[in-house]
Protein backbone atom coordinates (compact mmCIF):
# COMPACT_ATOMS: atom_id res chain seq x y z
CA UNK A 1 0.00 0.00 0.00
CA UNK A 2 1.68 3.46 -1.07
CA UNK A 3 0.86 6.60 0.99
CA UNK A 4 1.86 8.63 -1.84
CA UNK A 5 -1.93 9.25 -2.68
CA UNK A 6 -1.47 13.50 -4.11
CA UNK A 7 -0.40 13.51 -7.76
CA UNK A 8 3.42 14.98 -8.08
CA UNK A 9 2.39 18.85 -8.81
CA UNK A 10 1.08 19.15 -4.95
CA UNK A 11 4.91 19.01 -4.20
CA UNK A 12 4.76 22.42 -5.28
CA UNK A 13 1.84 23.21 -3.41
CA UNK A 14 3.20 21.73 -0.42
CA UNK A 15 6.19 23.43 -0.38
CA UNK A 16 4.40 26.83 -1.52
CA UNK A 17 2.31 26.69 1.42
CA UNK A 18 4.99 25.57 3.32
CA UNK A 19 7.04 28.73 2.63
CA UNK A 20 4.14 31.14 2.49
CA UNK A 21 3.09 30.03 6.08
CA UNK A 22 6.18 29.77 7.67
CA UNK A 23 6.99 33.35 6.40
CA UNK A 24 5.30 35.24 9.30
CA UNK A 25 7.21 33.20 11.97
CA UNK A 26 10.35 33.09 10.30
CA UNK A 27 10.42 37.26 9.68
CA UNK A 28 9.91 37.65 13.49
CA UNK A 29 12.86 35.00 13.70
CA UNK A 30 15.00 37.07 11.66
CA UNK A 31 14.24 40.53 13.18
CA UNK A 32 14.82 39.07 16.71
CA UNK A 33 18.15 37.89 15.58
CA UNK A 34 18.36 41.24 13.36
CA UNK A 35 18.32 43.20 16.88
CA UNK A 36 20.03 40.91 19.22
CA UNK A 37 16.76 39.67 21.18
CA UNK A 38 17.56 36.02 22.67
CA UNK A 39 15.78 33.53 21.00
CA UNK A 40 11.78 31.95 22.14
CA UNK A 41 11.81 35.09 24.61
CA UNK A 42 8.06 35.39 24.81
CA UNK A 43 8.11 38.91 26.43
CA UNK A 44 9.87 40.68 24.08
CA UNK A 45 7.46 42.26 21.20
CA UNK A 46 6.94 40.51 17.59
CA UNK A 47 5.88 43.06 15.16
CA UNK A 48 4.26 39.93 12.66
CA UNK A 49 2.96 37.73 15.94
CA UNK A 50 1.00 41.11 17.68
CA UNK A 51 -0.26 41.86 14.43
CA UNK A 52 -1.98 39.08 13.60
CA UNK A 53 -2.57 37.77 16.80
CA UNK A 54 -1.89 34.46 18.66
CA UNK A 55 -4.40 32.63 17.20
CA UNK A 56 -3.64 33.52 13.19
CA UNK A 57 -0.10 32.68 14.20
CA UNK A 58 -1.07 29.01 15.44
CA UNK A 59 -3.52 28.71 12.60
CA UNK A 60 -0.26 29.57 10.30
CA UNK A 61 1.97 27.33 12.49
CA UNK A 62 -0.43 24.25 11.69
CA UNK A 63 -0.74 25.42 7.87
CA UNK A 64 2.94 25.30 7.63
CA UNK A 65 2.60 21.74 8.85
CA UNK A 66 0.48 20.93 6.56
CA UNK A 67 2.14 22.11 3.61
CA UNK A 68 4.71 19.35 4.82
CA UNK A 69 2.42 16.71 4.90
CA UNK A 70 1.14 17.78 1.46
CA UNK A 71 4.97 17.87 0.20
CA UNK A 72 5.43 14.21 1.97
CA UNK A 73 1.83 12.63 0.46
CA UNK A 74 3.40 13.59 -3.30
CA UNK A 75 4.03 11.02 -5.88
CA UNK A 76 7.66 11.52 -6.99
CA UNK A 77 7.82 11.64 -10.53
CA UNK A 78 8.71 8.01 -11.16
CA UNK A 79 7.40 5.87 -8.87
CA UNK A 80 9.00 2.30 -8.60
CA UNK A 81 10.18 -0.44 -5.96
CA UNK A 82 13.13 0.91 -5.10
CA UNK A 83 11.71 4.13 -4.52
CA UNK A 84 9.09 2.79 -1.92
CA UNK A 85 12.22 0.79 -0.60
CA UNK A 86 13.82 3.94 -0.35
CA UNK A 87 10.33 5.76 1.44
CA UNK A 88 9.80 3.02 3.89
CA UNK A 89 14.17 3.21 4.91
CA UNK A 90 13.31 6.85 5.49
CA UNK A 91 10.32 5.83 7.15
CA UNK A 92 12.07 3.59 9.44
CA UNK A 93 15.16 5.70 10.33
CA UNK A 94 12.75 8.93 11.11
CA UNK A 95 10.69 6.46 13.80
CA UNK A 96 13.59 5.23 15.44
CA UNK A 97 15.58 8.89 15.44
CA UNK A 98 12.26 10.25 16.55
CA UNK A 99 11.68 7.66 18.93
CA UNK A 100 14.97 7.98 20.55
CA UNK A 101 15.29 11.76 21.15
CA UNK A 102 11.76 11.43 22.79
CA UNK A 103 13.25 8.99 25.44
CA UNK A 104 16.42 10.40 25.78
CA UNK A 105 14.73 13.86 26.81
CA UNK A 106 12.40 11.85 28.75
CA UNK A 107 15.31 10.16 30.67
CA UNK A 108 16.80 13.34 31.42
CA UNK A 109 14.16 15.72 31.93
CA UNK A 110 10.52 13.21 33.08
CA UNK A 111 8.77 16.89 33.35
CA UNK A 112 9.82 18.17 30.27
CA UNK A 113 7.16 20.62 28.82
CA UNK A 114 7.25 21.24 24.78
CA UNK A 115 4.97 21.94 22.35
CA UNK A 116 3.93 19.37 20.30
CA UNK A 117 4.82 21.01 17.12
CA UNK A 118 7.99 20.43 17.82
CA UNK A 119 7.77 16.93 17.44
CA UNK A 120 5.53 16.86 14.70
CA UNK A 121 8.40 19.14 13.08
CA UNK A 122 11.21 17.22 13.92
CA UNK A 123 9.24 14.16 12.50
CA UNK A 124 8.70 15.25 9.15
CA UNK A 125 11.67 17.25 8.42
CA UNK A 126 13.93 13.75 9.68
CA UNK A 127 11.71 12.26 7.08
CA UNK A 128 12.20 14.90 4.61
CA UNK A 129 15.90 15.39 4.59
CA UNK A 130 16.62 11.42 4.75
CA UNK A 131 14.78 10.31 1.83
CA UNK A 132 15.96 13.36 0.12
CA UNK A 133 19.47 12.10 0.42
CA UNK A 134 19.10 8.53 0.55
CA UNK A 135 17.11 9.94 -3.11
CA UNK A 136 20.21 11.74 -3.98
CA UNK A 137 23.09 9.18 -2.74
CA UNK A 138 22.17 7.31 -6.16
CA UNK B 1 22.88 -11.79 -7.51
CA UNK B 2 24.92 -10.59 -9.97
CA UNK B 3 24.09 -8.95 -13.08
CA UNK B 4 24.87 -7.61 -16.65
CA UNK B 5 22.88 -4.12 -16.73
CA UNK B 6 25.80 -2.37 -16.99
CA UNK B 7 27.23 -4.16 -19.87
CA UNK B 8 24.25 -4.64 -21.99
CA UNK B 9 23.64 -0.93 -21.04
CA UNK B 10 27.30 0.23 -22.30
CA UNK B 11 26.18 -2.38 -25.48
CA UNK B 12 23.31 -0.31 -26.26
CA UNK B 13 24.79 2.56 -25.93
CA UNK B 14 23.03 4.11 -23.30
CA UNK B 15 22.83 6.17 -20.20
CA UNK B 16 21.10 5.45 -17.00
CA UNK B 17 19.04 7.86 -17.35
CA UNK B 18 17.88 6.70 -20.91
CA UNK B 19 17.38 3.16 -19.80
CA UNK B 20 15.47 4.24 -16.84
CA UNK B 21 12.95 6.19 -19.15
CA UNK B 22 12.86 3.37 -21.97
CA UNK B 23 12.06 0.93 -18.97
CA UNK B 24 9.90 3.95 -17.22
CA UNK B 25 11.60 3.47 -13.69
CA UNK B 26 13.99 6.13 -11.94
CA UNK B 27 17.81 6.72 -12.87
CA UNK B 28 18.00 5.42 -9.00
CA UNK B 29 16.19 2.34 -9.85
CA UNK B 30 19.06 1.35 -12.68
CA UNK B 31 21.97 2.87 -10.55
CA UNK B 32 21.04 0.91 -7.43
CA UNK B 33 20.47 -2.66 -9.53
CA UNK B 34 24.30 -1.74 -11.12
CA UNK B 35 25.67 -1.69 -8.03
CA UNK B 36 24.18 -5.33 -6.31
CA UNK B 37 22.49 -2.93 -3.97
CA UNK B 38 18.23 -3.84 -5.17
CA UNK B 39 17.10 -6.67 -6.69
CA UNK B 40 14.61 -6.10 -8.85
CA UNK B 41 10.83 -7.41 -9.49
CA UNK B 42 10.50 -10.39 -11.59
CA UNK B 43 8.16 -7.50 -13.83
CA UNK B 44 11.34 -5.59 -13.81
CA UNK B 45 13.97 -7.67 -14.50
CA UNK B 46 11.42 -9.07 -17.32
CA UNK B 47 11.20 -5.92 -19.01
CA UNK B 48 15.26 -5.81 -18.52
CA UNK B 49 15.87 -8.79 -20.59
CA UNK B 50 13.43 -7.78 -23.34
CA UNK B 51 14.33 -4.78 -23.32
CA UNK B 52 18.01 -6.25 -24.20
CA UNK B 53 16.79 -8.80 -26.03
CA UNK B 54 18.64 -11.80 -23.96
CA UNK B 55 17.26 -14.01 -21.86
CA UNK B 56 16.71 -13.39 -17.50
CA UNK B 57 19.33 -15.81 -16.64
CA UNK B 58 21.96 -14.55 -18.76
CA UNK B 59 21.45 -11.00 -17.84
CA UNK B 60 20.82 -11.90 -13.79
CA UNK B 61 22.91 -14.88 -11.93
CA UNK B 62 23.01 -15.98 -8.37
CA UNK B 63 26.80 -15.80 -6.64
CA UNK B 64 28.08 -18.61 -5.48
Amino acid sequence: MSIQVLPHWFKKVGLSVFLIFSLPTAIDGFIDGLSGLPEGDENMPHVISSYFGDTLMHLFNVFTIVGMIIYMLSREKIEDDYINTLRLESFQLTSLLTLTSAIILYVFSANLKLSLDVFIGLFLWVYLITFAIKKRLY
Amino acid sequence: MKNLIKVERARHNLTQEALAEKLQVSRQTIHAIEKNKFNPSVTLAIKMAKFFKVSVEYLFDIED
